[in-house]
């Protein structure tokens, strides 16, 4: 199919985009990648007067490494740039491990990391890490610049604390801390489909060995991605040994949301919620010993 | 789930063009696997088709097929001038019953009968679900 007609701007700045979104804010939609927003023209289920194409607003893409070792990413980095980023791998082999399972790399050569966030799909990969990692965004709207921390972001299905004349700059991402392990899994019906349920992990071990924090993103099992919070604080104190898993998962299990689809029953979403944060906290806590 | 072998011995006469004949087989396998594990039309109770698209009728894609090892038996056909059989449906024909026997004796779960396909992740996961509930102590 194709999409009703619209409107097309191609601003050269921030500044100009800006100007555009508050003129026609309810009207207008970014258009990034258009991995997202095209498809879903074209199938009519979004019909946008205006579409501002920020392609061309070069400033928006690039990945820079701070003194503190943190990243800030702007919004319009390819993903397949972010995928092979040795700044990435370095600071946030979280997100570095995530990459491939979005997609096809013919996509993730055109959507960009900025869209995901913004599109804030609950099956997409990049919400659920984002929580995972504790990321920032940077929004730009009429009244300026705000940071938004990424568990203040996500409220519902394909709903963000973004308001409609404010748009996604960058994200700021936090260097790994030492002695910390991640791990990435997700279960989907073929490689690079939608997952049925996700798990993003990040944990520290503290001096004595034991678990110092945890943070778990999951995706596909609610109606927003969503950090496992009575989960990740079970995990709190422990040694990480495959029972404290076990009991992460069964927690984890309890705290979703999930609804049942063509490919995925609620009830089946929960036993892989179950089995994956299981095997997600394993992984993690070995990669911490991998590295000594 | 991963394939980890799949042999395919082929009987269609006498072979007259072997690079088409292994084509078709390839093809026909690959049909074989989204006949096992994907393609299946959903139809709600009104008659409407709940997955139109090919984002939710799934088709194995390259990653889903896997290597395939042929060998051929040639039992020439007595009624045809060549010997020759037909080649194109071999391929597909058996393919969702035997994953469905291999599945099977994957999961080993006692009193688990797969008499069905596709066999989805979450129809297998209702499935073995069922065959342990109803094992005897
Ligand atoms: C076949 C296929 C399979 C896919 N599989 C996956 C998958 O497995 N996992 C996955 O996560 N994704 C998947 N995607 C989606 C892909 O990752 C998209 O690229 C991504 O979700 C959106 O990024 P985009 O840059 O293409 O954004 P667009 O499609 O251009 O935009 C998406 C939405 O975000 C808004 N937006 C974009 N940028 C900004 C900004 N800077 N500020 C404010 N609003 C903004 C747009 O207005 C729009 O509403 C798939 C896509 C396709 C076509």
């Amino acid at each position: 199919m194709k999409p009703p007609v619209f409107e097309y701007h191609a601003p050269g700045s921030t500044d100009e985009a800006l100007a555009l979104l508050g003129e026609h804010a309810w009207e207008a939609k970014i258009l990034a990648g258009g991995q997202s927003l095209v498809p879903a023209m074209n199938f009519r289920l979004a019909s946008p007067a205006i579409l501002i194409d920020i392609n061309g607003v070069d400033e928006l893409s690039g990945i820079e490494t701070a003194a503190d070792g943190s990243l800030r990413i702007g919004a319009m980095t390819r993903q397949n740039v972010v995928e092979s980023s040795d700044q990435v791998r370095a600071a946030a082999p979280l997100l570095h491990k995530a990459m491939p399972w979005i997609a096809h790399p013919q996509i993730r050569a055109r959507g960009t990391l900025g869209g995901s966030i913004a599109h804030a799909d609950p099956a997409a990969e990049l919400p659920a890490v984002m929580l995972a990692l504790g990321a920032e965004f940077h929004a730009r709207g009429p009244s300026g610049e705000r940071a938004i921390p990424a568990d203040e972001f996500f409220f519902g299905l394909l709903m963000t604390a973004l308001a409609p004349d404010e748009m996604l700059t960058a994200i700021s991402i936090p260097a790994q801390a030492p002695r910390s392990g991640t791990a990435f899994v997700e279960f989907a019906r073929r490689h690079g489909d939608y997952a049925l349920a996700g798990v993003a992990v990040t944990l520290t071990l503290g001096s004595d060995g034991t678990c110092e924090s945890a943070a778990l993103g999951l995706l596909s099992v609610s109606e927003a991605p969503m950090l496992a919070v009575q989960a990740a604080s079970a995990l709190v104190g422990t040694a990480v040994e495959l029972s404290d898993a076990e009991g992460a998962a069964e927690l984890a299990a309890g705290e979703i949301d999930p609804t049942g689809d063509l490919h995925a029953s609620a009830d089946y979403r929960r036993h892989l919620v179950r089995v994956l944060v299981r095997r997600a906290v394993v992984e993690a806590r070995a990669g911490i010993e991998d590295r000594g | 789930m991963q394939i980890r072998d799949y042999v395919v011995v082929h009987d269609c006469g006498r072979v007259i063009n072997p690079l088409i004949l292994d084509g078709q087989i390839h093809g026909g396998v690959a049909q074989g696997v989204g006949n096992a594990f994907f393609e299946h039309l959903v139809v709600d109770s009104a008659g409407q088709l709940q997955n139109a698209s090919f984002m939710d009728y799934l088709l194995p894609t390259a990653s889903d097929v896997p290597r395939i090892r042929i060998d051929h038996v040639e039992t020439p056909a007595a009624d045809t001038p060549l010997g020759v059989k037909g080649a194109g449906e071999a391929g597909c024909i058996p393919t969702g019953a035997l994953f469905a026997q291999a599945v099977e004796d994957a999961l080993g779960i006692e009193g688990l009968e797969l008499l069905e396909i596709p066999l989805s992740p979450n129809r297998l996961f209702e499935l073995a679900r069922g065959a342990r509930e109803e094992a005897p102590e």
